[in-house]
């Protein structure tokens, strides 16, 4: 009973709203002609007459965005461990992460346009800067937030430094490494399209938003770019779930047999 | 109004069904009666689970009944409790984090737009009650689990209710400051004659403080009881108080042997 | 860990950066004699020499860029507590725009910016819609969370207290929420300023964004660009900062939500 409403309510809002959208209620409220806002019809059109078209852009955009994600995954989370193991030496290291991460990538895409060649690896670099700098704050968090209890629980039975941090504070930080990769997943995605705005390639689905945007007549495959980044972006989301769901089920269950 | 329908509360065959998320019903409170005169102690006495605080949340009106009949003076509790009849004490403090204590125990003269000085006033009164003078400034978090729960308790005075309801408002407390408080809560229905609605797991605080006990029993709740005691206040530890405690505790036996 | 501990690794690192960073635009200018090495990685002292001649114009730039954030995130932050709360007051409604709440945060909210160039005419208004829209989903998914996380138990305790449908609101949901409303601007403030940012460099005519586009394909004063870059880069810094004072001198300590 619930979960039927649980789905038909969104259902039914979208589909009002995407009603009065397409009966030009709100172009009419607003005072907006569809040349600025395009109809949903038209803009569903454009999707399915230049769905060959995307191809190519997908490609461009979505390769750099999913190797970049994992470099800096990966790159995040030897910082965090490095930190860990190091407290003294790494905490500056790790201020310094935060400071570079926090430079907006509206300012960090047009810099690396200058000092990388080409357009791959100016891209690459913004996407691997904001993904490394989520996981590497995600992965600290979980690899020192574990109970003194159970370090000294190792202790007792003479465990190392090292295999506290392999049988302890590793697994202990899965789960956050997956709450970075959700988080990743948006970041990088903005990081990618942000910085096709302002690469010199005319390739990928950034560029193509800016470009058609701005044409006048040309709106409606905007928006239809728009919807597929927001496809792409969400199936990316839910790959990662999906695999967290797997994994860290896998994690308690192993846990529950011991 | 009181003389009007004879009873403060007046509890008619109601019943009770929580349902769950497939819909299966499960029977909380099964066809109780019971009838509280004014200035009468009523304590609802039962094991975890009975149903003590739905029943309490059913005559305060925040939750409502699958069927039966409920009249507060002649009310529907709704109407009593925009009436500010009741007073509340809650199984927790159910106090505001943000508020210091005295703006805690202000909160219902808050509600009602009584002018800030006057509400002040009464709460401070009230907080002298509890002997909670010192802490107005202090912070709920600041505060002891057992000052926390005399803060509640001087909140639900501070409107003057007719009928204070306490959802087992000691159970969390330690021996010495229990003594106390039943002390408090005695003199405060002595001397100002409210209507009070005690709910409790414990015998012998049910024994020390009401003139009637209702005992409620598991497995869909039922009333099994409704035992008078009249040992005279203040109650003291002797032979009348202890036959009264174990008359009770025969009640419940009895019960639990009929079911097996 | 103490504070001098931190201090001595923060400045190790720091100097540690500065030689790396001053290797490297010594490589680039006397050893490889890139043509483009001033401009890829100047020497540092070049940097502060070009901010010195150029700082005013890049503080009125921020400051404009800063303004449009500010609007931009005030407006979106007011429709987004107005949404949530409207979502609270109807659980159909919520149950209708949630699970788009919800998605917004997986897509780049911010990487659409440019539809708003569409729909206003006036660029100003455009530049502050686009910070606007991007805090605005944050903004309401965090103050609903807060809204949903209120206890029923102090639900009932205002109801039992006769508190109106608006009381509730006022002096229960609303201030339980602050927090959770903060750490939705902690989130949203950053972003305000990369919006803000972005919006210079889509189509506007100043800002710090436009000074970093324009003296980046080569017009304009070459030294303002390395100043711009560094200043937006402490713009989003400093808001998050912000937003964590403002709320330490709003919110007493003890009822902050814990991040994480
Ligand atoms: N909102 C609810 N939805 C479903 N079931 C509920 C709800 N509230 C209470 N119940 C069920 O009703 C029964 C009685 O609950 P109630 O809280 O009245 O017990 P109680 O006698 O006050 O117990 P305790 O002494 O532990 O406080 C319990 O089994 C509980 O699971
Ligand atoms: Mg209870």
């Amino acid at each position: 009973m619930k979960r039927v409403s649980d789905f038909i309510y969104p259902l039914l809002f979208g589909v009002i709203l995407i009603a009065l959208l397409q009966l030009k209620i709100i172009h009419a409220v607003f005072n907006i002609k569809t040349l600025q806002l395009p109809l949903p019809y038209d803009i569903f059109k454009a999707f399915v007459l230049n769905a060959k078209d995307f191809v190519p852009h997908i490609y461009v955009t979505i390769i750099p965005a999913i190797c970049g994600l994992l470099i800096g995954a990966a790159l995040g989370y030897i910082y965090a461990v490095f930190v860990t193991l190091f407290k003294n030496a790494g905490f500056g290291f790790l201020f310094l992460v935060t400071l570079i991460n926090s430079i907006p990538v509206v300012a960090l895409a047009p810099l690396m346009n200058r000092w990388f060649p080409g357009s791959f690896m100016p891209k690459i670099i913004v996407i691997i800067l904001a993904a490394s700098g989520i996981m590497a704050q995600n992965a600290y968090m979980g690899l020192n937030n574990i109970s003194k209890s159970m370090v000294d629980l190792m202790k007792t039975y003479g465990a190392g430094r090292f295999e506290i941090l392999g049988k302890i504070q590793i697994p202990n930080s899965l789960p956050n490494v997956f709450s970075a990769l959700k988080l990743g997943v948006s970041s990088t995605m903005l990081a990618t399209i942000i910085s096709e705005f302002f690469a010199s390639d005319t390739k990928g689905l950034g560029y193509m938003i800016k470009y058609t945007l701005k044409v006048g007549n040309q709106k409606h495959i905007g928006w239809a770019y728009i919807l597929v980044v927001s496809i792409l972006s969400i199936t990316l989301y839910l790959l990662v779930y999906c695999l967290e769901r797997r994994i860290l089920s896998w994690h308690v269950s192993q846990k529950r047999l011991k | 109004m009181k003389k009007l329908s004879g009873y403060a509360i007046k509890i008619d065959n109601i019943t009770k069904v929580f349902y769950d998320a497939k819909g299966k019903g499960r029977v909380v409170l099964d066809n109780v009666s019971l009838n509280i005169n004014a200035g009468d102690f009523v304590s609802l006495l039962g094991p975890s689970g009975c149903g003590k605080t739905t029943l309490l949340r059913i005559i305060a009106g925040l939750e409502e009944k699958t069927s039966g009949g409920i009249s507060v003076f002649g009310m529907s509790p709704r109407d009593a409790r925009v009436k500010n009849t009741y007073g509340f004490v809650f199984q927790d403090p159910s106090l505001l984090e943000w508020r210091t204590v005295l703006e805690n125990v202000c909160l219902p003269l808050e509600l009602k737009k009584v002018p800030k000085k006057k509400r002040i006033e009464i709460a401070r009164e009230k907080l002298s009650l509890v002997d909670l003078s010192a802490y107005e400034k202090n912070y709920p978090s600041e505060l002891s689990g057992g000052m926390k729960q005399r803060v509640g308790i001087a909140r639900a005075l501070v409107t003057e209710p007719e009928i204070l309801l306490m959802d087992e408002p000691f159970s969390a407390l330690d021996e010495f400051t229990k003594e106390r408080l039943y002390n408090d809560i005695l003199r405060i229905w002595q001397k100002t004659n409210k209507t009070i609605v005690f709910v409790t797991h414990n015998i012998n605080e049910a024994v020390k403080l009401s003139n009637k006990v209702c005992v409620m029993t598991t497995n869909s709740a039922k009333i099994a009881k409704v035992a008078e005691i009249d040992i005279p206040y203040p109650r003291k530890r002797n032979v009348d108080f202890i036959n009264k405690v174990s008359e009770i505790k025969e009640i419940f036996e009895g019960y639990f042997y009929e079911n097996i | 860990m103490k504070t001098s501990k931190k201090l001595i690794s923060l400045s190790v690192w720091l100097i540690l950066f500065v030689l790396i960073w001053e290797a490297a635009a010594m490589v680039l200018s006397d050893i490889l004699h890139d043509p483009l090495a001033e401009k890829k990685v100047p020497k540092l002292l070049t940097i502060a020499k070009s901010f010195l001649e150029n700082y005013q114009v890049i503080l009125n730039q921020s400051f404009i860029t800063l303004s449009y954030a500010f609007s931009g995130l005030l407006i979106g932050t007011a429709l987004g507590v107005i949404l949530a709360i409207t979502l609270r007051l109807s659980k159909t409604l919520e149950k209708a725009v949630l699970p788009y709440l919800l998605a917004s945060q997986m897509v780049p909210i911010l990487g659409l910016a440019p539809i708003m160039f569409g729909l206003f005419k006036n660029i100003s208004a455009c530049r502050v819609a686009i910070c606007a829209y991007t805090t605005f989903f944050p903004v309401s998914l965090n103050m609903l969370l807060g809204l949903n996380s209120v206890p029923e138990n102090l639900n009932s305790m205002m109801r039992v207290f006769g508190a109106k449908k608006f009381q509730i609101y006022k002096k229960l949901l609303i201030p339980f929420s602050l927090p959770y409303l903060f750490s939705g601007l902690k989130i949203s403030a950053p972003v305000a300023i990369s919006a803000s940012i972005l919006a210079d460099t889509l189509s506007a005519k100043d800002g710090i964004g436009y000074v970093i586009i324009y003296t980046l394909y080569g017009a304009g004063t070459a030294g303002q660009f390395w100043p711009a870059i560094i200043v937006s880069a402490l713009l989003g810094v400093l808001s998050f900062f912000a937003v964590n004072f403002i709320e330490a001198i709003l919110l007493p300590k003890k009822i902050r939500v814990d991040e994480q």
